[in-house]
């Protein structure tokens, strides 16, 4: 290691260390720590402003031109002219003229907003609780061999076939395992086959090798995934996933029951937002729970730095 | 003129947008195109009114000597020391094991304040669940199971107690949890939505600033 | 024992045992089974059925407060990708996140050199490519689905070690195919097989809305364990997998067979959390017996 990453990390040690003096009590050592850490890091995102936005997005393209036509782009100095107005908030004369670029960036959020928010959480999330609840998508797969000698595993369930052929319905549309070995138990062939709704994918079994001749895209997948239940010992039993198809639908149209406050939380309103603050509260638990996951792993994160690259105590 | 521009610069720089995603051929395909192009450059100098509100707002403390001021002088230092670290060697960090000065800055100065910093909130949480975190009625009780379970479930040892915990804490995860996210999630979507137009409509004025 | 004194314990003595809890078993290396979970199989299957030479883009929207959680799974995945014979676009979305999303490839690219011959080795504008961050956010996400090469104009500068010798690679044009030919085949979106945004913040939003539903791309999410919870509605129908937290990181990590970071420290994470347990169950029974007493 050289010198510089040594002193690098006994300094990193030491700012470390003044930080968590801070849980003993507020002390002047955390305190220059946390200014340290406000001054560097204001410091490093003006330095990023210039590397990573002054200099490609304004700077290359006014004076230096287009790598391949040689063009400048005059017209970003409206943009640049802008970004500068931006800083009349300071003035308290010019300060309405931060307005003008405040005003454009506001308005290309809100025009990307109405029709983001619509296509990517209104309609699908609806679609997701309606339409497809209690219906599971499902393919097949079909596989054929020309040997008599092979075990063949289907997410270790054992379908060899009796015949030449053998086509497995009612798969829920994702990847699944396919597991071929010998009789004598060795392995020719593991790996996962992803299966769309209403396609079957074909593997063909031929002497020693295995050929997938037909398997869903991936891009397809992204588009008509099977839902996979959650406990394994039921993954061939609709019914859990049918239970709990239901209990989304009921869960998202309660908790919406529990935020509509145009009508009093009275009577079967009443009752329906109740059933929708369980679900909130069982919600709420599970991101508590994610919180403490969260910080703990922050700590084990620099408790790492500490054992590892400071101290090597352990590797 | 002070109010009336930025009205109809919102709603030109919205239905623009709009129009991009409605009728995305020449020309208004090309105009949102530059459109993007300029508001990232102008988000550009967000960052630069971010940053000199900070050295402005350290600057009063200093000249008004309040208290703790003299830290608020660390700040310039700090400053001043990684900007021309930062402005001379570049925003490249170099290789792991053979750190460029900024690299240097980075990893040894900045990782440990940062991620320090926030690697306190573990104490914290820890302390919160001991004092608040209690089961004083039924929702709250629910809360709390909730969250035992997860907390359980999702890491190893969870799987190494009872070999269903890590199922009942992803059944948690994608049913019920995902089920009140759900709701959530559109009601803020219906929010969003009717802001958003109340913004492009000039109803709400979020950019008009503290002055009036 | 006093049950009024137990519930007012001063807190330093509860820093005590978290931070025991956490050091502790480093030094026991327990090793327990770390297990998966079906979000992050699902992205890690996704990827490895992606055919080679895949250019997948991956978007670092976090700083040193996430770095943690998110750094190791970064890694891990880009690990994956790498092995799969597939490229990496690197952008950031963070401006204090720059310097991560130039290592988490790097320091990758550069381990698995180590291994490679020199005609395989892995180099920037060939194998992956670095922009650096860009301001706006949502604008920059809807602004790829123009043009990539029009929305960040150069890619960042790095440094790689080629031949043995730390070799500084200025900022290019993204518009010169001759130094940069991974830019041959990248337009839009249309040209990456998969978006990964690694966010500790609300930009997965825009990621969703933006990326996955304007421009129908496959997006696949690394985020903290805080923001986890939110996105699970969006699996499996509209984002292609979830890898939430450090549990999610070492989980990715067992799946490619490399066990590093996150899976030495799912030991502490165990410890920890049924400390937190106890001090929940702990505090409760103080509290009723205080009721009672009452």
């Amino acid at each position: 290691m050289s010198p510089v990453v040594i002193i690098g990390i006994w300094f990193a040690a030491g700012l470390t260390l003044c930080i968590y003096s801070f849980l003993y009590k507020d002390n002047v050592f955390y305190k220059i720590a946390e200014h340290v850490y406000v001054g560097s890091s204001a410091a490093y995102i003006t330095v990023v402003a210039w590397y990573n936005i002054m200099v490609p997005q304004v700077i290359r393209p006014l004076f230096y031109g287009d790598v391949n036509t040689g063009q400048h782009s005059f017209i970003l100095i409206i943009p640049t002219i802008l970004g500068i107005l931006m800083l009349t908030r300071f003035s308290s004369k010019y300060s309405w003229l931060s307005r003008i670029p405040m005003s454009i960036v506001f308005g290309m959020g809100a025009g990307m907003a109405i029709t983001g928010v619509v296509q990517a959480f209104i309609i699908p999330q609806i679609k997701d609780t309606i339409a497809n609840s209690p219906v599971i998508k499902i393919g097949a797969m079909k596989i054929s061999t020309d040997r008599k000698d092979l075990l063949i595993l289907l997410d270790n369930k054992d379908i060899t076939p009796k015949g030449n052929e053998i086509t497995v319905g009612n798969l829920t549309a994702t990847q699944h395992m396919l597991i071929v070995k010998e009789s004598a138990g060795k392995l020719i062939f593991a790996k996962p086959i992803l299966v769309a709704s209403g396609q079957t994918s074909e593997v063909a079994i031929e002497k020693d090798e295995v050929k997938v001749i037909k398997q869903a895209d991936p891009k397809d997948m992204a588009k008509f995934p099977g839902r996979k239940n959650n406990f394994g010992f039921a993954l061939s039993n609709s019914l859990f996933l049918n239970l709990d198809f239901i209990l989304v639908f009921i869960g998202v149209l309660t908790t919406l029951f529990y935020f509509y406050f145009s009508t009093p939380h009275t009577g079967v309103v009443g009752k329906l937002a109740k059933v929708g603050i369980g679900f909130i509260m069982v919600s709420f638990g599970a991101s508590f729970g994610f919180t403490v996951m969260a910080r703990i792993s922050l700590l084990i994160g620099r408790v790492q730095f500490l054992l590892v690259d400071w101290l090597h105590l352990i590797k | 003129m002070k109010t009336t521009l930025p009205v109809i610069l919102t709603f030109l720089a919205g239905f623009l947008m709009l129009f991009g995603f409605f009728i995305p051929h020449y020309p208004f395909n090309e105009l949102q195109s530059t459109t993007l192009n300029w508001g990232m450059i102008i988000s550009g100098f967000t960052m630069i009114l971010g940053i000199a509100s900070l050295i402005i707002h350290h600057y009063f403390k200093i000249a008004r000597k309040v208290r703790d001021w003299q830290f608020s002088i660390i700040v310039y230092v700090s400053y001043l020391a990684v900007f021309i670290v930062g402005m001379v060697f570049g925003i490249n960090n170099g290789l792991a094991l053979d750190p460029t000065p900024t690299g240097f800055v980075y990893f040894y100065v900045f990782e440990p304040l940062q991620a320090t910093m926030f690697s306190l909130l573990a104490f914290y949480i820890a302390s919160a669940s001991y004092r608040a975190f209690r089961a004083r009625n039924f929702e709250a009780t629910l809360l709390l199971i909730a969250a035992i379970i997860v907390m359980i479930g999702r890491v190893p040892i969870g799987k190494a107690i009872w070999i269903y915990f890590p199922d009942i804490a992803n059944w948690i995860m994608t049913v019920p949890n995902a089920a009140a996210q759900r709701g959530i999630i559109l009601g803020i979507a219906l929010g969003a939505i009717s802001m958003s137009l109340r913004i492009l409509f000039g109803i709400e004025k979020p950019y008009m600033g503290s002055s009036k | 024992m006093d049950i009024v004194k137990l519930m007012k314990i001063d807190r330093r003595i509860l820093f005590v045992f978290i931070f025991l809890s956490v050091l502790i078993p480093f030094f026991l290396k327990c090793n327990i089974p770390v297990g998966e979970s079906p979000e992050t199989e699902a992205l890690f299957r996704y990827i490895d059925n992606l055919p080679e030479g895949s250019i997948i883009l991956i978007s670092t929207d976090y700083d040193m407060a996430s770095r943690p959680e998110l750094y190791p799974m970064a890694k891990a995945i880009i690990r994956h990708a790498f092995m799969k014979g597939h490229k990496i676009v690197s952008i950031c979305l963070w401006p204090n996140g720059v310097g991560l999303a130039e290592n988490s490839v790097t320091e990758v690219a550069a381990k698995l050199n180590e291994k490679r011959p020199e005609d395989k080795k892995l180099r920037h504008g060939k194998d992956y490519l670095i922009t650096g961050y860009r301001a706006g956010v949502a604008i920059v996400i809807m602004s790829i689905g123009d043009s990539f090469s029009r929305t960040f104009g150069t890619c960042a500068s790095i440094t790689e070690n080629i031949d043995g010798k730390k070799t500084t690679i200025p900022s290019i044009s993204l518009d010169d195919h001759h130094r940069l030919p991974i830019m041959k085949n990248i337009k839009n979106y249309d040209s990456f097989k998969l978006t990964i945004p690694f966010a500790a913040g609300a930009s997965v939003d825009a990621w969703i809305e933006f990326a996955g539903a304007r421009y129908h791309q496959p997006v696949a999410l690394g985020v903290t364990a805080v923001s986890a919870p939110r996105y699970y509605p969006f699996f499996p129908n509209q984002i292609v997998g979830l890898v939430g937290g450090l549990k999610g990181a070492a989980e990715y990590e067992n799946l490619i067979k490399n066990p590093d970071w996150a899976t030495k420290g799912m030991d502490a994470q165990s410890a920890a959390h049924i400390l937190i347990i106890l001090f929940i169950i702990i505090g409760n029974i103080a509290y009723f017996i205080s009721i009672k007493k009452k």
